[in-house]
C-alpha cells in the first residue's frame, strides 16, 4: 500500500476509534505549486489528506494552533518531528497530546526545483513517530558549497544588505515557523522599542539577525520560511549560517536527539569558551 | 480643517491634575500657541482629537472641556509608551494637537428633551464636555431634565472630583454617583460611604444597577452612554426596560486609531470608521453593524 | 485615438525618462519580478510577452501601489514639536504594470483623495507619477479580473495603455499626460486594431471564472457569523503577505521614532491579519481569534469598500493566490462563502 493510501486509513481508523480528534496533515490546494494544512476531524474527508512534494508547510507550527483540542494526530518527515522535538523540550506541547504519524521524505519541489533546504538535508525521516507509513528514505544530501563562507564581511554585508532591502516586513517567515511562538515578538514590542519598523535596510537587518539568533539551536532548516517569504529572500543564509555555529562549537543539531536538550539551555564545563580571557 | 490632516498644532500644558487614587489619571489643560488657531478649532462635545509628542507619538482622547471654555481639557490614562511619557510632561511644556475629528453627540435631537448621562469608568471625559456645555447659563434652556449617572470602580477613581461636589449641589442638574465598591472614609475630599442614603452620597453598585433606580419618562428623552465595553452591554437591557428604544440611545465607542481621518483601516466595524463615522454612534445602527468591537 | 508605437519606438519613449532617472520597470528576480529604477532600457524586457517566456510572473510582486503608497514614508520630521514636512515627492515614470494595478490605482486615489481629508502625500504622489500599462495578453492561471470587474485590456487608472500587438504596442491615452506622451506616434491601423482585438478576445477566454458579486454582497451582508470563517482559516498563519502585496490594501500604522537626534513620525504598512492591529489601550481585542480576521479581510474586498465607495476593491491580480504560504485561495474562500448560503437557502 503506498504510503498515502496508508496515512488515509490510519487517519480514519484513528477517527473512527476516537484515539485523535484531528488529523493534521496536508490537502490539495488550488494552485498546482503548494498544498494547503488540513485538519481533519471527520472520517469522510480523510480522502483529502495528500502527502507528496508539494507539502511546504511545517506542520509543528499548526501542532500549536489546535492545542487544546484533544489529542491530535499529526503527519511528519525529519524536519516536522525534530521540530515537534524541540516544542516537547520546551515545553510548548506534551507528548501524550500528539500521535506522530511518520514518513519519510523526498524534499519539497518549488517551481519544478527541489527546495534549497531539501536538497541538503541529512534527516528525511522522523527522529520521533508513533508509527511509520511506509519505508525511510535515503538520499546523498547536496554538500552546501557556500561560496558566503569565503567572500569577506564586508562583501557578505553587500549581498546581505541587497537582499534584506526587498523585505517588506510581512512576517509571513515568522508565522509559518514552528518556534515563533511568542505571545509578542520583539518587532512589536513599545517599552521599549527594540527594532525600527520602517523599510530601512539596517531595520530589516537587525530582525532577520535577530530571528535567526532566536533560532539557535532549535532552527531544524525546514526551509518553510524561506519558501513562505513572497519576496524571495534567501533566509537559508541566516539559519543555516547559525545552526552551523551551533553543530561546530556544541557538536549539537536542533532537534535531532528526542532525549538531548536544545544547545542553548545546556552548559557544560567542556564548551568553548575562549571568550573569556 | 484645512492644510495637512495629519499635521500636529502646537499647544502648550498650562495646568495637570492627578484625578485619582491610583495616579493614573491625569488632566492636561492646553492653550494654542498661535491664538488664531484656537479661534478656527472649533468642535462640539462628543469629538474627539490627537495629543502629540514629537519623537514619541501620538494617541487619540475624547475632548473633556465645552466649546467655550477657555482651555482644551484631556483625562489621559497611563497604559503604554506615548501615555507615559504625557504623563512625565510638566507644566508650561508643549506638545502637538490634530483634529477635531469624528462625530459629536447629538446636540440637534437633544434639543428640547430631558438628557440622560450614563458612564463609567474614565469614559466619562466627553460627558463633562456636554454637561459643563449644557449648564452654560445660554445653553440650559434648551434642554429639559440633565440627569446624570456616573461610576467607578472605587470613590477615588472617579474624575472631575472637585465639579462633581458642585454639581451635586446645583440644581440645574440631578447626579448620581455610584462606585463598584466603596470603602470607608474621605477619599480626595469626597463625602464617605453613605449605602443608599439619599442621593448626596456615593452609592454601592455597578452602574447598569443603579441606572435601574432612576425614574425618567423615555419618551423625552435622549440617552449618552459612554463607558468599557461591559458595562455597555449590561446597560442596554436596563435603557430598554425604562422605555429607550434604539433610536433615541447613543453610544461614544473607542478602538485602536492612527489617523482619526478613515484612512489608516485601524478603527473599521464593518464599512464604519470608528474615527469618521463615530465615535459616537446611534445605537439603532450600531445593531446593523457587525460586532466587531 | 489610437496609436502605434514600434518597438524601438517605445524604446526611444522610455530611454529619455531612464536618462532622467525616473524610469520604474518590472525586472527579474529569481522566478518573479519587482520594481527596479531601470539604468538603461537594456534591462527591461520591453515584450511583457518574452517576458512571461523568460520566467516572470504576469505581474510583478510589489503591487503598482508602492508608487502612491510606499511601503514606509516619513510623514514628517520635527524640530521641537513643530512638524516640519520634508522630502521632496520626485516625479516616476511606472512602465510595464498591469490593468489590474490601474484599477488599483485608480481606487487608491478614491479611497485616500476622493474621500472625507485628503491624504496629501498620495495626492502629491499621484500627481508625480506617470503610469504606462501594458495588457494582458497571457492572463495567469490565478488571474481573475474579469470575474470582478475589471479586464486584461481595461485602462482604468492607467495614464497610457499598451497592447501588445506584432512589432509594436498599440497606444491609448487615458489623461492627460498619457496624451502628451503619445504625441506624434502614426495612428494605428485597422489591422493592427483587430489584432488588439483579437488577443484581447483571447486573453479573457482564459479568464473563466465568474463571480455575481451582488449576490455575494447581499451574502455577506448577512455572513458576519457565518461558520465558514473558521473553516477557512486553520490553515492561515496571519502573516501580512496578502494585505502588503495586494494592490488595494490601504492600511498603515504612524508611529515616532528618533534617529541620530532627528525625531520624526513615519508610517508604514499595517494588516488586518496581524493580531496586535486591533489591540486597544485597555487591552481588549475585538479579533482576537483568527477566523475575525481573515473574515474582515474578504469582507472589506467584498462588501465595505462596496458600502463605502460603492466599488468591489478585489481586482483579481491573483497576487494573495500565488503568495500565500499557506495556500490560501480567496477565490475559493468567496466560493465557500456563495455555496454555504445556497446550501443554506439564502
Amino acid at each position: 500500500m503506498d504510503k498515502v493510501a496508508r496515512l488515509r486509513q490510519r487517519a480514519k481508523e484513528l477517527l473512527e476509534k476516537q484515539e485523535v480528534v484531528g488529523v493534521l496533515g496536508y490537502r490539495a490546494s488550488s494552485r498546482p505549486g503548494i498544498s494547503q494544512v488540513a485538519f481533519i476531524t471527520k472520517t469522510e474527508e480523510v480522502d483529502q489528506l495528500i502527502f507528496d512534494s508539494t507539502c511546504s508547510q511545517n506542520l509543528a507550527n499548526y501542532l500549536l494552533k489546535v492545542k487544546g483540542k484533544g489529542k491530535v494526530a499529526v503527519v511528519a518527515r525529519g524536519c516536522d518531528s525534530r521540530s515537534i522535538v524541540i516544542l516537547l523540550q520546551e515545553k510548548q506541547i506534551e507528548r501524550g497530546q500528539v500521535y506522530i504519524l511518520g514518513v519519510g521524505c523526498e524534499g519539497v519541489v518549488v517551481q519544478g526545483e527541489k527546495s534549497a533546504s531539501c536538497r541538503s538535508c541529512q534527516y528525511p525521516n522522523p527522529v520521533i513517530y508513533d508509527e511509520m507509513l511506509g519505508e525511510e528514505i535515503h538520499f546523498e544530501p547536496e554538500k552546501v558549497e557556500d561560496e558566503f563562507d569565503r567572500l569577506t564581511p564586508d562583501e557578505r554585508w553587500q549581498i546581505l544588505s541587497a537582499d534584506v532591502a526587498r523585505c517588506i516586513r510581512c512576517y509571513a517567515c515568522r508565522q509559518v515557523c514552528p518556534n515563533c511562538y511568542c505571545p509578542v515578538c520583539f518587532v512589536d514590542a513599545s517599552m521599549p522599542a527594540l527594532v525600527g519598523k520602517a523599510h530601512d535596510v539596517s531595520d530589516n537587518m537587525v530582525f532577520h539577525i535577530m530571528r535567526a539568533l532566536h533560532m539557535a539551536g532549535r532552527c531544524v532548516e525546514c526551509g518553510a520560511c524561506h519558501r513562505a517569504c513572497p519576496m524571495g529572500i534567501d533566509l537559508m543564509r541566516f539559519n543555516r549560517q547559525v545552526a552551523k555555529i551551533v553543530r561546530e562549537r556544541f557538536g549539537l543539531v536542533a532537534g535531532a536527539k528526542p532525549d538531548e536538550m536544545p544547545a542553548l539551555t545546556v552548559f557544560k564545563p567542556e564548551d568553548p569558551q575562549e571568550f573569556i580571557r | 480643517m484645512g492644510g495637512n490632516p495629519y499635521q500636529p498644532l502646537p499647544v502648550r500644558i498650562e495646568r495637570v491634575t492627578v484625578e485619582n487614587e491610583a495616579r493614573d489619571l491625569k488632566s492636561f489643560d492646553l492653550r494654542f500657541v498661535n491664538q488664531g488657531e484656537r479661534e478656527r478649532w472649533r468642535f462640539l462635545p462628543g469629538q474627539f482629537a490627537f495629543l502629540s509628542i514629537a519623537g514619541v507619538g501620538e494617541a487619540p482622547f475624547g475632548i473633556a472641556s465645552a466649546p467655550d471654555e477657555e482651555l482644551l481639557k484631556f483625562t489621559v490614562k497611563r497604559v503604554g509608551a506615548f501615555t507615559t511619557a504625557l504623563h512625565e510632561m510638566e507644566e508650561g511644556a508643549i506638545i502637538g494637537l490634530r483634529g477635531p475629528f469624528g462625530s459629536a453627540y447629538p446636540w440637534a435631537l437633544m434639543q428640547g428633551r430631558d438628557v440622560l448621562i450614563v458612564s463609567g469608568g474614565f469614559s466619562f471625559t466627553t460627558l463633562r464636555a456636554v454637561i459643563v456645555h449644557i449648564l452654560k447659563k445660554e445653553n440650559r434652556p434648551n434642554y429639559g431634565r440633565l440627569v446624570v449617572v456616573y461610576g467607578a470602580r472605587t470613590p477615588g477613581e472617579l474624575l472631575y472630583k472637585e465639579e462633581l461636589k458642585a454639581w451635586k449641589t446645583n440644581p440645574e442638574l440631578e447626579l448620581v454617583l455610584c462606585a463598584d465598591r466603596v470603602c470607608g472614609g474621605e477619599l480626595f475630599g469626597f463625602p464617605g460611604p453613605v449605602q443608599g442614603e439619599g442621593k448626596d452620597a456615593v452609592q454601592e453598585g455597578l452602574v447598569p444597577e443603579i441606572l435601574r433606580g432612576v425614574e425618567i419618562e423615555a419618551n423625552k428623552a435622549v440617552a449618552l452612554v459612554c463607558g468599557p465595553p461591559i458595562m455597555l452591554r449590561f446597560t442596554h437591557p436596563v435603557l430598554k426596560e425604562m422605555g429607550f428604544k434604539p433610536e433615541q440611545v447613543f453610544l461614544s465607542l473607542e478602538n485602536r486609531m492612527k489617523c482619526g481621518i478613515g484612512k489608516c483601516g485601524h478603527c473599521n466595524i464593518g464599512p464604519k470608521y470608528v474615527c469618521k463615522d463615530g465615535p459616537v454612534f446611534c445605537y439603532e445602527e450600531l445593531l446593523r453593524l457587525p460586532e466587531d468591537y | 485615438m489610437k496609436v502605434f508605437l514600434k518597438n524601438e519606438d517605445l524604446k526611444e519613449l522610455l530611454e529619455r525618462f531612464v536618462k532622467e532617472g525616473k524610469l520604474f520597470a518590472p525586472v527579474k528576480r529569481g522566478g518573479y519580478s519587482g520594481w527596479d529604477r531601470v539604468s538603461s532600457v537594456d534591462e527591461i524586457v520591453l515584450s511583457r510577452e518574452q517576458a512571461l517566456l523568460q520566467g516572470e510572473e504576469v505581474n510583478t510582486r510589489e503591487p503598482a501601489k508602492v508608487f502612491v503608497f510606499p511601503r514606509s514614508e516619513t510623514l514628517f520630521e520635527f524640530e521641537g514639536e513643530e512638524a516640519v514636512e520634508t522630502g521632496e515627492i520626485p516625479e516616476v515614470v511606472v512602465f510595464g504594470l498591469r490593468p489590474c494595478d490601474g484599477r488599483a490605482m485608480a481606487f487608491l486615489e478614491r479611497f485616500f483623495v476622493g474621500n472625507g481629508p485628503e491624504d496629501p502625500r498620495v495626492q502629491q504622489r499621484r500627481e508625480k507619477v506617470i503610469l504606462i500599462g501594458v495588457a494582458c495578453n497571457s492572463p495567469a492561471d490565478s488571474c481573475f479580473c474579469t470575474a470582478v470587474g475589471g479586464g486584461p485590456h481595461e485602462n482604468q487608472g492607467l495614464d497610457v495603455l499598451l497592447r501588445e500587438v506584432a512589432g509594436g504596442f498599440l497606444g491609448e491615452a487615458v489623461t492627460g499626460k498619457g496624451e502628451e506622451l503619445l504625441t506624434g506616434f502614426p495612428e494605428a491601423t485597422v489591422q493592427q486594431d483587430a489584432e488588439a482585438e483579437k488577443l484581447k478576445a483571447n486573453a479573457e477566454a482564459t479568464l473563466a471564472l465568474k463571480i455575481d458579486l451582488n449576490r455575494l454582497k447581499a451574502v455577506l451582508d448577512n455572513g458576519f457569523a457565518s461558520p465558514v470563517w473558521e473553516r477557512l482559516t486553520l490553515e492561515c498563519v496571519n502573516c501580512g503577505a496578502c494585505t502588503f502585496l495586494c494592490p488595494t490594501c490601504h492600511c498603515f500604522d504612524v508611529f515616532d521614532e528618533t534617529v541620530r537626534g532627528r525625531k520624526r513620525r513615519i508610517r508604514i504598512w499595517d494588516s488586518c491579519q496581524f493580531t496586535l492591529y486591533s489591540q486597544h489601550a485597555s487591552g481588549h481585542n475585538p479579533r482576537l481569534n483568527p477566523a475575525a480576521r481573515y473574515r474582515n479581510r474578504v469582507m472589506d474586498k467584498f462588501k465595505y469598500t462596496v458600502d463605502m465607495l460603492g466599488e468591489v476593491s478585489c481586482v483579481g491580480c491573483g497576487r494573495c493566490v500565488r503568495v500565500c504560504p499557506a495556500g490560501i485561495d480567496i477565490r475559493g474562500a468567496v466560493a465557500e462563502i456563495l455555496k454555504e448560503a445556497a446550501q443554506d437557502g439564502r
